[in-house]
Order: C-alpha cells, then structure tokens, then sequence
C-alpha cells in the first residue's frame, strides 16, 4: 500500500504544478478570426505564401546551420505586400550563417534586395507596431515563446504580427506556418519584449489593394 | 532484414515501485493531457507528443522523468535509427526512404506503412534537427552556444539594442522620422486608391516613368502583380488588366492603352467634375414630391386660378410676363399679338395699336405717350401695354411703350 500511496501524493503534486505552469493556456492556434470570434486578421498572407522556418549555412551544408527565422519572417512581409525584390531571401540566406540582428538585416538586405525600403525598431514601442498595422503592413517580431506548443519554455525567434488591438494579437509563426495564433494583447507584449527588449522589422512598400468589388454592370438580356 | 541493428538494451525487470511510477506517470500525462483540448481542430501536434518531449525535455525541477526520443544515424549503413530512451523503436534508411517500427525484438510494417514522422534529411535543418517531426522545428543556436531554443536570433549582438531605437534603412532616426516613413503613405494622409495592374509589366514601366502619371504618383498607391501571383487573385482581381480602385468607385479590368487613358482616368477621379445643378437630392424626396404633386393637382389649379381672379395679381403677372416678352427682342408685331392674348386670358383690355403722333384724344395719355417717345430717342414703337398698377387705384395705369430694342415706362 504504501508505493500506492506515494503515487496518489505524486500525483496530486504533479497535477498542481502542471497545473500553475502552464500560464500560456489561452495562447492557441487558430485561423483568421480569433477564438471568440470579436477579432478578424485584416493582414491575412495566404496559406500558398507562407514559408516554413530554415537553417543557415552549416557544418553539414546549406540549411544545417543557425536557424533563418528573421529572414523567413522579412520575406514572408515582402510576400505580403508585393515587394518582389525581397523574395527568395530565405532561400537565399541558407548558403549564408544564421542568426540574426539588427545590422546583419541591414546588411543582407543591402546584398540581396539593395533599394528596400524598410524600418526596425528595438525598445518595445507597441504604438510603433500598431501604426505599422493601421497602415496595413505586417510586422516582423521577436517572440518569446512560453507557449504549450514551445512546452511553456522561453525561446529566441521572430514570427510575424498580424493582428494587435487593445486586447488580443495574433502571430504567425513560421515554426507553424499553417495557422494563426492568437493570444491576449499582455501575452504577446510580454513576448515580444522577452528577447532583445522588442524587435521589430517593417517593410515601407505600399501594402496590397483592398478587396475588389467588380462595378455592377446592368443586365442585358 | 534491411535494418539489422539489435536494440541497446532490455527492459530492467519491473518491481512493484516501478510500476507504481510508470503509473503515475500515466495518469499524469493524462491529466496533463486536458490541454489538448485547448487546439480544437488545430494542425500542431500535441504538446504532449511524446516525439515532441524528446525534443524538449522538461527542465522544471518537477521529478518528471520523460524519455528522449531521438534519431541516431550511423554512418557505416546510412540509416538512422529511432531511440525512445535507451529502446529502440524505429528505422529510416535514407538511401530508399524505408521507414519501419521495431517492436520487441523485430521490425513490424512493410516501406508502405506510415509512421508519423519525417525523416531526419527531409528537415531542412538537416541532422541538427534530428526530430524527425512534422512540422519540423528547426532548432538551431548559434554554433557554440548551445541554445536549443532559438530559431536565429544572435543573442549577444541583440544585448546592444535593448534601447528604444529606429533605424530608416539601416540608418538610425528619431521616432518621429520613423513614424513619417510609416504614415506618409497612410490611407488617411491623403491616398484617393489604388492602381493595380495584373500581368502588364508595361503599366509599372510607365507609372514610374511617364510624366502624365506623375500627378497622380502622390495619391494613389500603385501594385504590379503577374497573372499567376496568389495574392491580387485572393482579392479579386483575378483577371488581367489594370484596375483602378478609389473609395467610392471602382473600374477594371481595363485595357491598358498607355499612359495618357490611365492618366485621364485618373484625373477624373481626382478632379471630378461637378455638375452646375449637382443638388443631390435623395431618390425618395422626388418620388414623394411627384407623389404629392399628382394628388393636389386639381387643388393647386385652383388656387392658381383663385390668384389670377384678383385683378391686382392678374395684372401684376401681365406686367411681368408682358416685361418678359419685351426682352425677347422679337421683331415685328409678335410681341404685341402675344401682349393681347394675354390680357384677354388674363382679363385685360386690350390694348390699342399706337400710332405715333397720333392724338388719343385723352389729352393726359397723349401726354404721356409723347413723353415715352421722347424717351424712345425718337424710334418707331412697335407695341405698348396698358395695364393697371398693383396697389394703386383704378384710375392708375402703366403705360409701356417699346420698339424693338428698347422700351419705355
């Protein structure tokens, strides 16, 4: 009886740590509208666009090194608002070393795509990106990760922000491509602040048309 | 058997505690296994995957103890084998993309049999994923760091920019020079549309290049797509053409027939051209108004009628309309056949043709007409009236007299 009484304890003990752990439970994956249905991704890049992270240049080739996530989040704004010049950057940046900061995005933009035109800003200023998404840009942030899909563990990463108002955000990440995720507005400060204090990257190119409703024709026959 | 390497070890022999903890272990995990409720209909695996695990053993000081599951390749026969803990579980070989489980002490599933995992070189982290999961996630640190959660960003230079900093094209700016970049070409600083051309490189040629588009650069946002581009076809501009696109109008496809038709197009929706009688009056006042005016027509004649029987109103209107057709400057005797029917529609006399220098034998009205002829400068009359004045008495008359130029009261 005894082990089956420190597995009752254990157990109990396991729960309630497992329990106060996970901090990050309303974060979760969704699609363009959020999970209680009050919010709607207006910087929606489609599914076809969308790029899956990669590795930089490493001992075993390129793709084998330090991972791509702000290349592939640059190109995945410049796909979004058509700025052509900057496609193919992640692709690009796997024969080149991984990792990222603010002057390494500097330089290989000025490489690969000379002429972009584009801003970054360190220091966590929300006003900052939600002016880049008023003028229907998407941004790219650092993410901090505390997430179930991430085990609750802090990570270092950029993703895209694709939506930010006074209480939720939603994020796509380019470890999972496939779907948006939404969480608080406080969750996501909080994450995007949780590596380097807040990066972000916005491109200036003019974002995409609106939705085109084609002029009513009269009836002919 | 195409993948012969025989599992590390067995299994110790269980004892009574050890169960116990694989138990609570269990059910733990199953427990803990509510939160996968927490994804409905979501594509990422559970958290609590137990490949998932492998790649990210807990660190908590919980006494959880999750076994690793890893993909170990050995070089001499180019497979890479499957290990949950210390037992293996499975084999890839990459050379024919066989992929097997190894249950117990032999390989079960034939190549055709789906295992959910990838393998190790179809990541494109190559062997430092070594997941073999789908999604893959690339965990990759900076060589010698030794950070297994970081996706590509150099810690140790980003300690240099935890400061609140801008940088314009690499250059650093001030706050406000950033938020210019932004909000320059903002919807609300002034932008009327958009221009959207879909497989015509030639429109984009000309929309930087062509002075007759250079009005229009400052206003409206411009996007060149191809034809077979995702996106302008997710927002429905689907077919080939240019598309102008402005708040409260929208045309395209259209032919591009160059600058100068693009241009005009433009300009009319930048410049639209009021009409001198643009009252814009809703549908619904004209409806009711015609509406009411059918109702009350008889009511309205009436009155109308009623207004003309008073004579001071009869003769204020033939003085008015009489005014009218002496400005009509028609020569001949028109006016004055026109004046007469008039005044016998309206109830006036009629007045007499006058001759010139004629006495009337009214000494007061020759008087009179001498002093309009004299006012005349001499001219030939062709016409006058003689109509009674609006609030005086009976015996108080306007006499005009006019030729066909000018006329004289």
């Amino acid at each position: 009886m005894r082990p089956l009484a420190l597995a009752i304890a254990f157990t109990i003990f396991a729960a309630t740590v497992a329990t106060a752990g996970d901090d990050a439970g309303k974060i979760q994956p969704g699609g363009s509208t959020s999970p209680d249905g009050k919010a709607k991704v207006v910087i929606d890049l489609p599914v076809e666009l969308r790029l899956h992270n990669a590795g930089g240049m490493g001992r075993g080739g390129p793709g084998t090194g330090s991972g791509l996530c702000v290349p592939t989040s640059i190109e995945h704004l410049a796909r979004y608002q058509n700025e052509r010049a900057v496609w193919g950057l992640q692709k690009w940046m796997t024969t080149r070393e991984g990792g990222a900061y603010p002057e390494k995005v500097t330089r290989i933009l000025n490489q690969y795509a000379p002429g972009t035109q584009y801003v970054q800003h360190t220091g966590g200023d929300e006003g900052f990106l939600k002016l880049a998404l008023k003028t229907g840009r998407m941004v790219g942030v650092t993410y901090n990760g505390r997430d179930a899909f991430y085990q609750n563990q802090p990570i270092d990463h950029m993703v895209n922000l694709v939506y930010l108002d006074d209480q939720q955000a939603a994020i796509l990440d380019n470890n999972r491509e496939k779907s948006y995720v939404w969480m608080s507005r406080d969750e996501f400060l909080s994450r995007w602040r949780g590596t380097g204090g807040g990066w972000a990257v916005v491109l200036l190119h003019v974002p995409p048309p609106p939705l085109f409703a084609a002029p009513k024709q009269p009836r002919t026959s | 058997m195409i993948l012969q390497l025989p599992p590390r070890r067995s299994p110790d022999a269980a004892v009574p505690v050890l169960v116990a903890f694989i138990a609570v272990i269990a059910l733990m995990l199953f427990l803990a296994s509510g939160s996968f409720g927490q994804y409905p209909g979501g594509i990422c695996p559970s958290p609590y995957d137990p490949f998932v695990l492998g790649r990210y053993p807990l660190q908590t000081a919980t006494p959880v103890a999750v076994e690793r599951v890893e993909w170990t390749p050995l070089q001499a026969d180019g497979c890479y084998y499957l290990y949950r803990g210390s037992r293996q579980i499975g084999g890839y070989r990459a050379s024919t993309g066989e992929m097997m489980h190894y249950v117990g002490d032999r390989w079960i599933g034939a190549p055709a049999v789906t295992i959910k995992a990838k393998s190790p070189t179809a990541c494109p982290c190559g062997e430092q994923c070594k997941c073999g999961l789908d999604p893959c996630l690339c965990v990759t640190g900076k060589p010698g760091v030794g950070d297994p959660l970081n996706f590509g960003i150099d810690l140790g230079e980003m300690e240099r920019h935890k400061r609140l900093a801008y940088r314009l094209n690499g250059h650093e700016v001030s706050r406000e020079a950033a938020v210019d970049a932004l909000t320059l070409t903002d919807d609300t600083a002034g932008r009327i549309g958009y221009v959207v051309a879909v497989g015509n490189d030639q429109v984009a040629k000309d929309w930087t290049e062509a002075a007759t588009l250079a009005p229009f650069r400052e206003v409206f946002a411009f996007q060149s797509y191809k034809t077979d581009d995702v996106m302008p076809a997710k927002l429905g501009y689907s077919a080939p053409g240019v598309y102008v696109v402005a708040k409260d109008q929208s045309k395209g496809p259209l032919a591009y027939q160059g600058p100068e038709q693009l241009g005009g197009i433009l300009d009319g929706i930048k410049n639209p051209k009021t009409p001198l009688m643009d009252v814009n009056i809703p549908s619904w006042v004209w409806v009711t108004a015609i509406i009411v005016t059918i109702l009350n027509i008889q009511a309205i004649l009436t009155q109308l009628l009623q207004f003309l029987n008073d004579p001071t109103n009869a003769a204020a209107v033939a003085t008015v309309l009489s005014l009218l057709l002496s400005s009509l400057h028609i020569r001949g005797s028109l006016p004055v056949f026109l004046t007469t029917i008039l005044n016998k529609i309206l109830g006036q006399p009629t007045p007499a043709p006058a001759t010139p220098g004629t006495p009337t034998a009214h000494p007061v009205l020759d008087a009179v007409l001498s002093k309009l002829q004299e006012r005349l400068g001499g001219a030939t009359p062709v016409g006058f009236s003689v109509v009674p004045v609006a609030g005086a008495d009976a015996n108080t008359l306007a006499i005009t007299l006019h030729t066909a130029e000018v006329s004289a009261k």
